[in-house]
Protein backbone atom coordinates (compact mmCIF):
# COMPACT_ATOMS: atom_id res chain seq x y z
CA UNK A 1 0.00 0.00 0.00
CA UNK A 2 0.89 3.25 -0.67
CA UNK A 3 0.02 7.55 -0.70
CA UNK A 4 -1.10 8.09 -4.22
CA UNK A 5 1.09 8.83 -6.39
CA UNK A 6 1.53 10.98 -9.48
CA UNK A 7 2.63 7.68 -11.46
CA UNK A 8 -0.08 5.95 -10.56
CA UNK A 9 -1.76 4.53 -13.70
CA UNK A 10 -5.44 5.39 -13.87
CA UNK A 11 -8.06 3.00 -13.41
CA UNK A 12 -9.27 3.27 -17.13
CA UNK A 13 -5.72 2.79 -17.83
CA UNK A 14 -4.63 0.27 -15.11
CA UNK A 15 -8.13 -1.99 -17.21
CA UNK A 16 -6.76 -1.39 -19.97
CA UNK A 17 -3.43 -3.01 -19.16
CA UNK A 18 -5.10 -5.94 -16.82
CA UNK A 19 -7.18 -7.26 -20.19
CA UNK A 20 -4.12 -6.80 -22.61
CA UNK A 21 -2.68 -9.19 -20.10
CA UNK A 22 -5.63 -11.47 -19.95
CA UNK A 23 -4.85 -11.57 -23.77
CA UNK A 24 -1.42 -12.28 -24.20
CA UNK A 25 -0.14 -9.26 -24.63
CA UNK A 26 1.91 -8.89 -21.78
CA UNK A 27 2.11 -5.05 -20.87
CA UNK A 28 5.18 -4.34 -18.31
CA UNK A 29 3.91 -1.40 -16.57
CA UNK A 30 1.38 -4.05 -15.33
CA UNK A 31 3.98 -5.94 -13.71
CA UNK A 32 5.25 -2.70 -11.69
CA UNK A 33 1.29 -1.62 -11.35
CA UNK A 34 1.48 -5.15 -9.29
CA UNK A 35 2.32 -5.17 -5.43
CA UNK A 36 4.63 -7.53 -4.17
CA UNK A 37 3.09 -9.49 -1.47
CA UNK A 38 2.92 -13.13 -0.19
CA UNK A 39 1.90 -13.78 -3.66
CA UNK A 40 4.72 -13.18 -6.37
CA UNK A 41 3.13 -10.49 -9.01
CA UNK A 42 4.00 -12.95 -11.86
CA UNK A 43 1.94 -15.65 -9.95
CA UNK A 44 -1.15 -14.02 -9.52
CA UNK A 45 -1.09 -12.53 -13.04
CA UNK A 46 -0.74 -15.80 -14.51
CA UNK A 47 -3.81 -17.31 -12.33
CA UNK A 48 -5.73 -14.77 -14.33
CA UNK A 49 -4.87 -15.25 -17.57
CA UNK A 50 -4.95 -19.15 -17.31
CA UNK A 51 -8.92 -18.61 -16.15
CA UNK A 52 -9.34 -15.92 -18.81
CA UNK A 53 -8.21 -18.81 -21.83
CA UNK A 54 -9.73 -21.36 -19.75
CA UNK A 55 -13.30 -20.06 -19.30
CA UNK A 56 -13.31 -19.18 -23.09
CA UNK A 57 -12.24 -22.78 -24.55
CA UNK A 58 -14.89 -24.33 -21.65
CA UNK A 59 -17.58 -22.08 -23.08
CA UNK A 60 -16.84 -23.23 -26.46
CA UNK A 61 -16.43 -26.75 -25.53
CA UNK A 62 -20.01 -26.91 -24.13
CA UNK A 63 -21.79 -25.61 -27.17
CA UNK A 64 -19.74 -27.48 -29.42
CA UNK A 65 -19.22 -30.33 -28.16
CA UNK A 66 -19.48 -32.31 -31.71
CA UNK A 67 -17.39 -30.03 -33.69
CA UNK A 68 -15.05 -30.85 -30.44
CA UNK A 69 -15.03 -34.53 -31.00
CA UNK A 70 -15.10 -34.26 -34.71
CA UNK A 71 -11.78 -32.20 -34.51
CA UNK A 72 -9.65 -34.04 -32.49
CA UNK A 73 -8.00 -32.45 -29.29
CA UNK A 74 -5.09 -31.11 -31.76
CA UNK A 75 -7.35 -28.96 -34.28
CA UNK A 76 -9.45 -27.87 -31.51
CA UNK A 77 -6.88 -26.12 -29.20
CA UNK A 78 -6.24 -24.33 -32.83
CA UNK A 79 -9.35 -23.42 -33.15
CA UNK A 80 -10.01 -22.30 -30.00
CA UNK A 81 -6.40 -20.09 -29.67
CA UNK A 82 -7.55 -18.87 -32.52
CA UNK A 83 -10.96 -17.92 -32.33
CA UNK A 84 -10.14 -16.53 -28.97
CA UNK A 85 -7.48 -14.36 -30.27
CA UNK A 86 -9.43 -12.62 -33.04
CA UNK A 87 -12.89 -12.41 -31.13
CA UNK A 88 -12.42 -11.07 -27.46
CA UNK A 89 -15.76 -11.72 -25.73
CA UNK A 90 -17.86 -8.55 -26.34
CA UNK A 91 -21.05 -10.24 -25.27
CA UNK A 92 -22.55 -10.44 -21.74
CA UNK A 93 -23.11 -13.92 -21.08
CA UNK A 94 -20.42 -17.26 -22.52
CA UNK A 95 -23.35 -18.07 -23.78
CA UNK A 96 -23.21 -16.11 -26.72
CA UNK A 97 -18.99 -15.84 -27.13
CA UNK A 98 -19.52 -18.44 -29.92
CA UNK A 99 -21.91 -16.80 -31.75
CA UNK A 100 -19.25 -16.34 -34.49
CA UNK A 101 -17.52 -19.19 -34.75
CA UNK A 102 -18.87 -20.79 -37.82
CA UNK A 103 -18.24 -17.54 -39.59
CA UNK A 104 -14.52 -17.89 -38.37
CA UNK A 105 -14.41 -21.45 -39.07
CA UNK A 106 -15.89 -20.94 -43.15
CA UNK A 107 -12.97 -17.33 -43.60
CA UNK A 108 -9.98 -18.96 -41.40
CA UNK A 109 -7.00 -20.37 -43.70
CA UNK A 110 -6.16 -23.35 -41.78
CA UNK A 111 -10.20 -24.49 -41.99
CA UNK A 112 -12.49 -22.75 -44.90
CA UNK A 113 -10.89 -25.84 -46.90
CA UNK A 114 -13.44 -27.82 -44.74
CA UNK A 115 -16.26 -26.06 -45.02
CA UNK A 116 -18.60 -29.17 -43.43
CA UNK A 117 -17.02 -27.57 -40.14
CA UNK A 118 -18.42 -24.62 -40.66
CA UNK A 119 -21.98 -26.23 -40.86
CA UNK A 120 -21.43 -28.19 -38.30
CA UNK A 121 -20.76 -25.10 -35.94
CA UNK A 122 -23.75 -23.31 -37.25
CA UNK A 123 -26.01 -26.72 -37.07
CA UNK A 124 -24.71 -26.78 -33.18
CA UNK A 125 -25.52 -22.96 -32.68
CA UNK A 126 -28.88 -23.24 -34.19
CA UNK A 127 -29.56 -26.26 -31.72
CA UNK A 128 -28.30 -23.68 -28.61
CA UNK A 129 -30.87 -20.91 -30.54
CA UNK A 130 -33.71 -22.81 -30.71
CA UNK A 131 -33.63 -24.55 -27.65
CA UNK A 132 -33.26 -20.99 -25.41
CA UNK A 133 -35.85 -19.40 -27.63
CA UNK A 134 -38.61 -17.07 -26.34
CA UNK A 135 -41.65 -19.17 -24.89
CA UNK A 136 -44.55 -19.45 -27.30
CA UNK A 137 -47.72 -20.70 -27.54
CA UNK A 138 -49.07 -23.56 -29.73
CA UNK A 139 -51.43 -22.96 -32.40
CA UNK A 140 -54.17 -26.03 -31.81
CA UNK A 141 -55.32 -27.43 -35.43
CA UNK A 142 -59.40 -27.44 -35.00
CA UNK A 143 -58.88 -23.58 -34.35
CA UNK A 144 -57.93 -23.28 -38.24
CA UNK A 145 -60.91 -25.85 -38.46
CA UNK A 146 -63.28 -22.63 -36.98
CA UNK A 147 -61.93 -20.13 -39.32
CA UNK A 148 -64.80 -19.58 -41.88
CA UNK A 149 -63.73 -21.06 -45.55
CA UNK A 150 -63.97 -17.62 -47.17
CA UNK A 151 -60.88 -15.92 -44.93
CA UNK A 152 -58.78 -18.97 -45.58
CA UNK A 153 -56.90 -17.24 -48.31
CA UNK A 154 -55.74 -14.42 -46.63
CA UNK A 155 -54.47 -16.56 -43.25
CA UNK A 156 -50.94 -16.47 -42.46
CA UNK A 157 -49.04 -18.63 -39.89
CA UNK A 158 -46.91 -17.34 -36.98
CA UNK A 159 -43.91 -19.83 -36.78
CA UNK A 160 -43.38 -21.11 -32.98
CA UNK A 161 -40.52 -18.94 -31.84
CA UNK A 162 -37.80 -22.08 -31.22
CA UNK A 163 -38.19 -22.65 -34.81
CA UNK A 164 -34.89 -22.22 -36.80
CA UNK A 165 -34.20 -24.02 -40.16
CA UNK A 166 -30.52 -25.32 -41.11
CA UNK A 167 -29.63 -25.72 -44.67
CA UNK A 168 -27.35 -28.68 -44.93
CA UNK A 169 -25.24 -29.65 -48.03
CA UNK A 170 -22.32 -30.54 -46.34
CA UNK A 171 -23.15 -33.53 -43.99
CA UNK A 172 -23.36 -31.49 -41.07
CA UNK A 173 -26.34 -33.04 -39.55
CA UNK A 174 -25.10 -36.77 -40.41
CA UNK A 175 -21.59 -35.66 -38.79
CA UNK A 176 -23.73 -34.86 -35.96
CA UNK A 177 -25.59 -37.64 -35.86
CA UNK A 178 -22.98 -40.04 -36.17
CA UNK A 179 -20.65 -38.57 -33.54
CA UNK A 180 -23.76 -38.45 -31.64
CA UNK A 181 -24.03 -41.90 -31.23
CA UNK A 182 -20.72 -42.56 -30.93
CA UNK A 183 -19.87 -43.88 -34.40
CA UNK A 184 -17.17 -42.94 -37.37
CA UNK A 185 -18.27 -40.06 -39.00
CA UNK A 186 -19.02 -40.05 -42.74
CA UNK A 187 -16.00 -39.81 -45.16
CA UNK A 188 -17.45 -37.86 -47.93
CA UNK A 189 -18.34 -34.35 -46.75
CA UNK A 190 -18.38 -33.26 -49.98
CA UNK A 191 -21.64 -31.29 -51.75
CA UNK A 192 -25.06 -32.69 -51.65
CA UNK A 193 -28.07 -31.75 -52.71
CA UNK A 194 -29.27 -28.99 -49.62
CA UNK A 195 -31.57 -30.52 -47.55
CA UNK A 196 -33.53 -28.16 -44.89
CA UNK A 197 -33.56 -29.79 -41.08
CA UNK A 198 -36.41 -27.87 -39.00
CA UNK A 199 -34.88 -27.45 -35.22
CA UNK A 200 -37.63 -26.85 -32.30
CA UNK A 201 -38.06 -27.27 -28.69
CA UNK A 202 -41.31 -29.36 -28.53
CA UNK A 203 -44.14 -29.32 -26.03
CA UNK A 204 -42.16 -30.93 -23.24
CA UNK A 205 -39.21 -28.49 -23.56
CA UNK A 206 -37.07 -31.34 -25.16
CA UNK A 207 -35.02 -29.68 -28.28
CA UNK A 208 -36.03 -31.62 -31.74
CA UNK A 209 -34.76 -31.39 -35.51
CA UNK A 210 -36.14 -33.36 -38.72
CA UNK A 211 -35.83 -32.66 -42.44
CA UNK A 212 -37.98 -31.72 -44.52
CA UNK A 213 -38.66 -32.70 -48.09
CA UNK A 214 -38.06 -30.21 -51.41
CA UNK A 215 -42.05 -29.18 -51.57
CA UNK A 216 -42.57 -29.00 -47.65
CA UNK A 217 -39.43 -27.29 -47.68
CA UNK A 218 -40.64 -25.03 -49.91
CA UNK A 219 -43.30 -24.41 -48.38
CA UNK A 220 -42.58 -24.22 -44.89
CA UNK A 221 -40.09 -21.27 -46.31
CA UNK A 222 -43.05 -19.53 -47.63
CA UNK A 223 -44.93 -19.63 -44.64
CA UNK A 224 -42.15 -19.13 -42.40
CA UNK A 225 -41.77 -15.78 -44.25
CA UNK A 226 -45.09 -14.39 -43.59
CA UNK A 227 -46.96 -16.30 -47.20
CA UNK A 228 -50.70 -16.61 -46.63
CA UNK A 229 -52.46 -19.51 -47.72
CA UNK A 230 -53.59 -18.55 -50.58
CA UNK A 231 -49.30 -17.70 -51.68
CA UNK A 232 -48.66 -21.15 -50.56
CA UNK A 233 -51.09 -22.47 -53.02
CA UNK A 234 -49.97 -20.42 -55.59
CA UNK A 235 -46.50 -21.94 -54.66
CA UNK A 236 -47.45 -25.72 -54.76
CA UNK A 237 -49.55 -25.25 -58.24
CA UNK A 238 -46.15 -24.88 -60.08
CA UNK A 239 -45.12 -28.29 -59.45
CA UNK A 240 -48.47 -30.09 -58.63
CA UNK A 241 -52.01 -30.33 -60.34
CA UNK A 242 -54.26 -27.31 -59.40
CA UNK A 243 -56.59 -29.44 -57.93
CA UNK A 244 -54.61 -31.36 -55.42
CA UNK A 245 -52.92 -28.28 -54.42
CA UNK A 246 -55.56 -27.28 -51.39
CA UNK A 247 -55.07 -30.80 -50.01
CA UNK A 248 -50.95 -30.93 -49.99
CA UNK A 249 -51.42 -27.51 -48.64
CA UNK A 250 -53.79 -28.66 -45.98
CA UNK A 251 -51.57 -31.81 -45.51
CA UNK A 252 -48.65 -29.74 -44.43
CA UNK A 253 -49.97 -26.96 -42.06
CA UNK A 254 -51.58 -30.17 -40.36
CA UNK A 255 -48.25 -32.02 -39.97
CA UNK A 256 -46.34 -28.68 -38.86
CA UNK A 257 -49.13 -27.81 -36.65
CA UNK A 258 -48.93 -31.18 -35.01
CA UNK A 259 -45.28 -30.99 -34.46
CA UNK A 260 -46.12 -27.45 -32.48
CA UNK A 261 -44.22 -25.49 -35.18
CA UNK A 262 -47.43 -22.97 -35.35
CA UNK A 263 -48.29 -20.60 -32.71
CA UNK A 264 -50.95 -18.83 -34.09
CA UNK A 265 -53.74 -18.64 -36.96
CA UNK A 266 -53.64 -14.95 -38.03
CA UNK A 267 -56.86 -14.82 -40.20
CA UNK A 268 -55.79 -11.15 -41.66
CA UNK A 269 -59.06 -9.90 -39.46
CA UNK A 270 -58.37 -11.54 -36.09
CA UNK A 271 -55.83 -14.05 -34.56
CA UNK A 272 -56.94 -17.53 -34.09
CA UNK A 273 -54.58 -19.52 -31.37
CA UNK A 274 -53.56 -18.90 -27.85
CA UNK A 275 -53.61 -15.17 -27.37
CA UNK A 276 -49.69 -13.70 -27.22
CA UNK B 1 -44.77 -16.62 -14.99
CA UNK B 2 -46.83 -17.35 -11.76
CA UNK B 3 -48.46 -14.51 -9.53
CA UNK B 4 -46.31 -13.38 -7.18
CA UNK B 5 -48.07 -12.31 -3.76
CA UNK B 6 -48.00 -8.12 -4.10
CA UNK B 7 -45.47 -5.73 -2.74
CA UNK B 8 -48.55 -5.21 0.25
CA UNK B 9 -47.97 -8.30 1.64
CA UNK B 10 -44.14 -7.93 1.83
CA UNK B 11 -40.99 -6.16 2.92
CA UNK B 12 -38.82 -6.55 -0.33
CA UNK B 13 -40.26 -10.07 -1.23
CA UNK B 14 -40.52 -11.83 1.58
CA UNK B 15 -43.16 -13.89 1.97
CA UNK B 16 -43.25 -14.03 5.80
CA UNK B 17 -40.62 -10.83 6.82
CA UNK B 18 -38.63 -11.95 9.45
CA UNK B 19 -35.80 -9.48 11.76
CA UNK B 20 -32.74 -10.14 12.79
CA UNK B 21 -31.46 -9.73 16.21
CA UNK B 22 -27.84 -9.94 16.91
CA UNK B 23 -25.28 -8.27 18.03
CA UNK B 24 -24.75 -5.36 15.63
CA UNK B 25 -28.54 -5.51 13.67
CA UNK B 26 -29.59 -2.37 14.68
CA UNK B 27 -31.39 0.23 12.84
CA UNK B 28 -29.53 1.61 9.54
CA UNK B 29 -29.96 4.67 7.33
CA UNK B 30 -29.66 3.41 3.82
CA UNK B 31 -31.63 5.26 1.50
CA UNK B 32 -33.58 2.71 -0.12
CA UNK B 33 -33.63 0.13 2.74
CA UNK B 34 -36.01 -0.87 5.37
CA UNK B 35 -34.19 -0.02 8.29
CA UNK B 36 -33.38 -3.35 10.03
CA UNK B 37 -31.37 -6.15 8.29
CA UNK B 38 -34.32 -8.96 6.96
CA UNK B 39 -33.67 -12.35 7.93
CA UNK B 40 -34.27 -15.39 5.39
CA UNK B 41 -32.48 -17.69 7.01
CA UNK B 42 -30.26 -20.86 5.44
CA UNK B 43 -30.32 -20.82 2.04
CA UNK B 44 -28.82 -22.47 -1.29
CA UNK B 45 -27.64 -21.16 -4.65
CA UNK B 46 -29.95 -22.93 -7.35
CA UNK B 47 -28.31 -24.50 -10.02
CA UNK B 48 -29.62 -26.22 -12.66
CA UNK B 49 -27.99 -29.09 -11.65
CA UNK B 50 -30.68 -29.41 -8.64
CA UNK B 51 -33.50 -27.84 -10.24
CA UNK B 52 -35.78 -31.16 -10.18
CA UNK B 53 -34.15 -32.90 -7.12
CA UNK B 54 -35.36 -29.10 -5.60
CA UNK B 55 -38.99 -29.26 -6.76
CA UNK B 56 -39.17 -33.30 -6.17
CA UNK B 57 -38.04 -33.15 -2.83
CA UNK B 58 -38.97 -29.43 -1.61
CA UNK B 59 -35.44 -29.86 0.56
CA UNK B 60 -35.10 -27.96 4.01
CA UNK B 61 -33.86 -25.08 2.50
CA UNK B 62 -35.49 -21.61 3.85
CA UNK B 63 -34.50 -19.56 0.41
CA UNK B 64 -32.53 -19.77 -2.72
CA UNK B 65 -29.90 -17.23 -4.60
CA UNK B 66 -30.87 -17.16 -8.53
CA UNK B 67 -28.02 -16.08 -10.67
CA UNK B 68 -29.63 -13.59 -12.41
CA UNK B 69 -28.31 -13.46 -15.87
CA UNK B 70 -29.55 -17.80 -15.94
CA UNK B 71 -32.35 -16.08 -16.18
CA UNK B 72 -32.60 -13.01 -18.10
CA UNK B 73 -33.59 -15.26 -21.18
CA UNK B 74 -36.93 -14.92 -22.98
CA UNK B 75 -37.93 -18.06 -22.27
CA UNK B 76 -37.25 -22.06 -21.94
CA UNK B 77 -36.77 -24.21 -18.92
CA UNK B 78 -34.50 -22.03 -16.66
CA UNK B 79 -37.57 -19.57 -16.13
CA UNK B 80 -40.16 -21.96 -15.80
CA UNK B 81 -38.17 -23.70 -13.03
CA UNK B 82 -37.59 -20.44 -11.41
CA UNK B 83 -41.29 -19.58 -11.66
CA UNK B 84 -42.19 -23.12 -10.14
CA UNK B 85 -39.10 -22.38 -7.15
CA UNK B 86 -40.76 -18.89 -6.77
CA UNK B 87 -44.26 -20.41 -6.12
CA UNK B 88 -42.83 -22.25 -2.53
CA UNK B 89 -39.28 -20.39 -1.93
CA UNK B 90 -37.90 -17.09 -1.25
CA UNK B 91 -35.17 -15.88 -3.65
CA UNK B 92 -32.93 -13.11 -4.20
CA UNK B 93 -30.75 -12.17 -7.01
CA UNK B 94 -26.96 -12.64 -7.08
CA UNK B 95 -25.76 -11.26 -10.88
CA UNK B 96 -21.99 -11.07 -11.90
CA UNK B 97 -22.23 -8.84 -14.89
CA UNK B 98 -22.87 -5.54 -13.07
CA UNK B 99 -19.35 -4.47 -13.40
CA UNK B 100 -19.54 -1.64 -10.94
CA UNK B 101 -16.08 -1.03 -10.84
CA UNK B 102 -15.49 -0.69 -14.99
CA UNK B 103 -14.77 2.27 -16.69
CA UNK B 104 -17.13 1.87 -19.03
CA UNK B 105 -20.11 3.27 -19.00
CA UNK B 106 -22.93 1.03 -17.15
CA UNK B 107 -24.81 -1.19 -19.29
CA UNK B 108 -28.49 0.39 -18.89
CA UNK B 109 -29.64 -2.78 -21.38
CA UNK B 110 -28.37 -5.23 -18.47
CA UNK B 111 -30.47 -3.39 -15.69
CA UNK B 112 -33.07 -3.08 -17.80
CA UNK B 113 -33.05 -6.82 -17.89
CA UNK B 114 -32.73 -6.53 -13.88
CA UNK B 115 -34.78 -4.38 -13.19
CA UNK B 116 -37.78 -6.68 -15.44
CA UNK B 117 -36.64 -9.91 -13.61
CA UNK B 118 -36.68 -7.73 -10.37
CA UNK B 119 -40.05 -7.11 -11.35
CA UNK B 120 -41.21 -10.68 -12.06
CA UNK B 121 -40.01 -12.56 -9.17
CA UNK B 122 -39.89 -10.32 -6.54
CA UNK B 123 -36.27 -11.13 -4.80
CA UNK B 124 -35.80 -10.12 -1.24
CA UNK B 125 -32.68 -8.15 -2.76
CA UNK B 126 -30.11 -7.94 -5.86
CA UNK B 127 -26.57 -8.27 -5.22
CA UNK B 128 -23.73 -8.16 -7.28
CA UNK B 129 -19.78 -8.15 -6.83
CA UNK B 130 -17.33 -5.40 -5.61
CA UNK B 131 -15.45 -5.68 -9.20
CA UNK B 132 -14.86 -4.86 -12.65
CA UNK B 133 -15.33 -7.60 -15.44
CA UNK B 134 -14.17 -5.58 -18.48
CA UNK B 135 -13.45 -2.18 -20.34
CA UNK B 136 -13.54 -1.28 -24.05
CA UNK B 137 -16.48 -3.55 -24.48
CA UNK B 138 -14.12 -6.82 -24.10
CA UNK B 139 -15.60 -9.21 -21.49
CA UNK B 140 -13.43 -11.19 -19.49
CA UNK B 141 -16.23 -12.96 -18.23
CA UNK B 142 -13.91 -12.87 -14.77
CA UNK B 143 -15.19 -10.70 -11.48
CA UNK B 144 -11.51 -8.83 -11.35
CA UNK B 145 -9.54 -6.53 -8.26
CA UNK B 146 -9.59 -3.03 -8.50
CA UNK B 147 -7.01 -0.98 -6.66
CA UNK B 148 -8.37 -0.11 -2.93
CA UNK B 149 -7.48 3.67 -3.65
CA UNK B 150 -10.03 7.02 -3.26
CA UNK B 151 -10.50 7.23 -6.88
CA UNK B 152 -12.02 4.10 -7.52
CA UNK B 153 -13.68 4.22 -4.39
CA UNK B 154 -15.45 7.61 -6.11
CA UNK B 155 -15.66 5.64 -9.21
CA UNK B 156 -17.41 2.86 -7.58
CA UNK B 157 -19.60 5.08 -5.45
CA UNK B 158 -21.14 6.77 -7.84
CA UNK B 159 -21.75 4.29 -9.81
CA UNK B 160 -23.63 2.20 -7.08
CA UNK B 161 -25.69 5.46 -6.27
CA UNK B 162 -26.66 5.21 -10.45
CA UNK B 163 -27.45 1.55 -9.83
CA UNK B 164 -29.30 1.72 -6.92
CA UNK B 165 -31.66 5.03 -8.35
CA UNK B 166 -32.23 3.11 -11.01
CA UNK B 167 -33.34 0.03 -9.46
CA UNK B 168 -35.26 1.96 -6.59
CA UNK B 169 -33.65 -0.57 -4.33
CA UNK B 170 -30.26 -1.16 -2.19
CA UNK B 171 -28.18 -3.46 -3.61
CA UNK B 172 -25.67 -5.56 -2.22
CA UNK B 173 -22.06 -6.47 -3.53
CA UNK B 174 -19.89 -9.11 -2.61
CA UNK B 175 -15.94 -9.46 -2.07
CA UNK B 176 -13.73 -10.79 -4.25
CA UNK B 177 -11.32 -13.94 -4.04
CA UNK B 178 -8.26 -11.93 -5.26
CA UNK B 179 -5.12 -12.88 -6.92
CA UNK B 180 -3.10 -9.32 -7.13
CA UNK B 181 -3.13 -6.09 -5.34
CA UNK B 182 -1.83 -2.84 -6.63
CA UNK B 183 0.93 -0.80 -5.63
CA UNK B 184 -1.30 2.18 -5.98
CA UNK B 185 -4.05 0.64 -3.08
CA UNK B 186 -3.83 2.96 0.05
CA UNK B 187 -5.88 0.67 2.58
CA UNK B 188 -6.82 -2.90 3.03
CA UNK B 189 -9.66 -4.68 1.09
CA UNK B 190 -11.65 -4.19 4.32
CA UNK B 191 -11.64 -0.46 4.40
CA UNK B 192 -12.52 -0.13 0.62
CA UNK B 193 -15.35 -3.03 0.98
CA UNK B 194 -16.53 -0.58 4.02
CA UNK B 195 -15.88 2.71 2.49
CA UNK B 196 -18.26 2.25 -0.64
CA UNK B 197 -20.93 0.47 1.38
CA UNK B 198 -20.71 3.55 3.93
CA UNK B 199 -20.57 6.36 1.25
CA UNK B 200 -23.47 4.49 -1.84
CA UNK B 201 -25.24 3.28 0.76
CA UNK B 202 -25.03 -0.22 -0.27
CA UNK B 203 -25.10 -3.54 1.57
CA UNK B 204 -22.31 -6.07 2.07
CA UNK B 205 -23.03 -9.92 0.90
CA UNK B 206 -19.55 -11.21 2.88
CA UNK B 207 -18.46 -14.15 1.07
CA UNK B 208 -16.21 -15.84 4.13
CA UNK B 209 -14.67 -18.40 1.86
CA UNK B 210 -13.36 -15.34 -0.29
CA UNK B 211 -11.84 -13.76 2.41
CA UNK B 212 -10.08 -16.80 3.42
CA UNK B 213 -8.79 -17.21 -0.25
CA UNK B 214 -7.19 -13.67 -0.32
CA UNK B 215 -5.98 -13.61 3.47
CA UNK B 216 -3.63 -16.71 2.34
CA UNK B 217 -3.05 -14.90 -1.07
CA UNK B 218 -2.07 -11.55 0.16
CA UNK B 219 -0.95 -12.50 3.78
CA UNK B 220 -3.44 -10.64 6.10
CA UNK B 221 -5.27 -11.73 9.32
CA UNK B 222 -8.69 -13.01 7.82
CA UNK B 223 -9.78 -11.68 11.37
CA UNK B 224 -8.89 -8.51 10.75
CA UNK B 225 -10.88 -8.29 7.91
CA UNK B 226 -13.92 -9.35 9.55
CA UNK B 227 -13.11 -6.77 12.50
CA UNK B 228 -12.85 -3.84 9.64
CA UNK B 229 -16.42 -4.32 8.11
CA UNK B 230 -19.37 -2.67 9.80
CA UNK B 231 -22.06 -4.96 10.91
CA UNK B 232 -25.20 -2.81 9.97
CA UNK B 233 -24.07 -3.34 6.38
CA UNK B 234 -23.69 -7.26 5.65
CA UNK B 235 -26.91 -8.09 4.91
CA UNK B 236 -25.99 -11.81 3.66
CA UNK B 237 -22.97 -14.69 3.89
CA UNK B 238 -21.75 -16.86 1.29
CA UNK B 239 -20.19 -20.11 2.57
CA UNK B 240 -17.78 -22.23 -0.41
CA UNK B 241 -14.73 -24.32 -0.29
CA UNK B 242 -11.31 -23.61 -2.65
CA UNK B 243 -8.67 -25.41 -4.36
CA UNK B 244 -5.63 -25.20 -2.04
CA UNK B 245 -2.53 -25.02 -3.69
CA UNK B 246 0.16 -25.14 -0.70
CA UNK B 247 1.48 -21.42 -1.62
CA UNK B 248 -1.92 -20.36 -2.45
CA UNK B 249 -5.49 -20.92 -2.45
CA UNK B 250 -7.71 -20.39 -5.85
CA UNK B 251 -11.64 -20.08 -5.52
CA UNK B 252 -12.76 -22.70 -7.46
CA UNK B 253 -16.63 -23.37 -5.36
CA UNK B 254 -16.03 -26.93 -6.08
CA UNK B 255 -15.22 -28.03 -2.59
CA UNK B 256 -17.18 -29.08 0.60
CA UNK B 257 -16.62 -25.70 2.84
CA UNK B 258 -13.14 -26.49 4.55
CA UNK B 259 -12.86 -26.39 8.28
CA UNK B 260 -10.70 -22.61 8.47
CA UNK B 261 -13.97 -21.64 6.48
CA UNK B 262 -16.40 -22.95 9.04
CA UNK B 263 -14.24 -21.33 11.77
CA UNK B 264 -14.11 -17.41 10.45
CA UNK B 265 -17.86 -18.23 9.28
CA UNK B 266 -18.63 -19.00 13.52
CA UNK B 267 -16.34 -15.88 14.35
CA UNK B 268 -18.32 -13.69 11.62
CA UNK B 269 -21.93 -14.03 13.10
CA UNK B 270 -20.86 -13.53 16.53
CA UNK B 271 -19.67 -10.35 15.33
CA UNK B 272 -22.30 -9.39 12.75
CA UNK B 273 -25.23 -11.58 14.32
CA UNK B 274 -28.15 -13.13 12.65
CA UNK B 275 -26.72 -12.80 8.81
CA UNK B 276 -28.92 -14.49 6.35
CA UNK B 277 -26.37 -17.83 5.31
CA UNK B 278 -26.09 -19.84 2.21
CA UNK B 279 -23.97 -22.43 0.19
CA UNK B 280 -22.63 -21.62 -2.72
CA UNK B 281 -21.70 -24.25 -4.99
CA UNK B 282 -20.22 -23.65 -8.36
CA UNK B 283 -19.23 -26.84 -9.55
CA UNK B 284 -18.17 -30.63 -9.02
CA UNK B 285 -22.12 -30.97 -7.80
CA UNK B 286 -22.37 -33.29 -4.51
CA UNK B 287 -25.95 -35.16 -3.91
CA UNK B 288 -28.16 -32.27 -2.68
CA UNK B 289 -27.90 -34.40 0.73
CA UNK B 290 -24.69 -33.07 1.15
CA UNK B 291 -25.32 -29.15 0.79
CA UNK B 292 -28.24 -29.97 2.97
CA UNK B 293 -25.80 -31.36 5.22
CA UNK B 294 -23.88 -28.10 5.16
CA UNK B 295 -26.79 -26.00 6.00
CA UNK B 296 -27.11 -28.27 8.72
CA UNK B 297 -23.70 -27.01 10.00
CA UNK B 298 -24.08 -23.37 9.48
CA UNK B 299 -27.63 -23.92 11.66
CA UNK B 300 -25.39 -25.46 14.09
CA UNK B 301 -22.77 -23.00 13.98
CA UNK B 302 -25.58 -20.32 14.69
CA UNK B 303 -26.37 -22.31 17.98
CA UNK B 304 -23.18 -22.48 19.42
CA UNK B 305 -22.48 -18.82 18.73
CA UNK B 306 -25.98 -17.97 20.65
CA UNK B 307 -27.01 -15.85 17.45
CA UNK B 308 -31.31 -15.52 17.60
CA UNK B 309 -33.29 -14.03 14.60
CA UNK B 310 -36.91 -13.93 15.12
CA UNK B 311 -38.56 -17.27 14.49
Amino acid sequence: MSAAGANDPSLAQLQRQFIAHLRGKPDATLQQAVDVGRLPAATGLRIYAHAYGARLREALGNDHPVLGTYLGDELWETLCSGYIDAHPSRVRSLRDFGNALPAYLAEAEQFRGHPQLAELARFERLLLDSFDAADDPRADWTQLQAIPPERWPSLRMRIHRSVRVHRASRGSVAIWRAIKADKAPPDDAGIEDAVDWVLWRDQDGVGRFRSLEHDSAAAFGCCKHSGSFAELCELMAISHPVDDVPVRVLGYLQDWCGQGWIAQWDAHDGAFGAPL
Amino acid sequence: MTTMPGPSTMQYGLLSPKTAQGPSAGPTTGGHAPVVRPWLGFGLGLRTHYFDDVLATAPNVDWFEVTSENFMVAGGKPRHYLSRIRERWPVVMHGVSLSIGSTDPLDMAYLRGLRELAREIQPAWISDHLCWTGVDGINSHDLLPLPYDEAAIAHVVSRVQQVQEFLGREILLENLSSYVEFRQSQMPEWEFVAEVARRAGSRILLDVNNIQVSARNQGFDPHDYLDGIPADRVWQIHLAGHSDYGDYCIDTHDHDVPVEVWALYERAIRTFGAVSTMIERDDDFPPLQDLLGELDQARGAFARANVTHDA
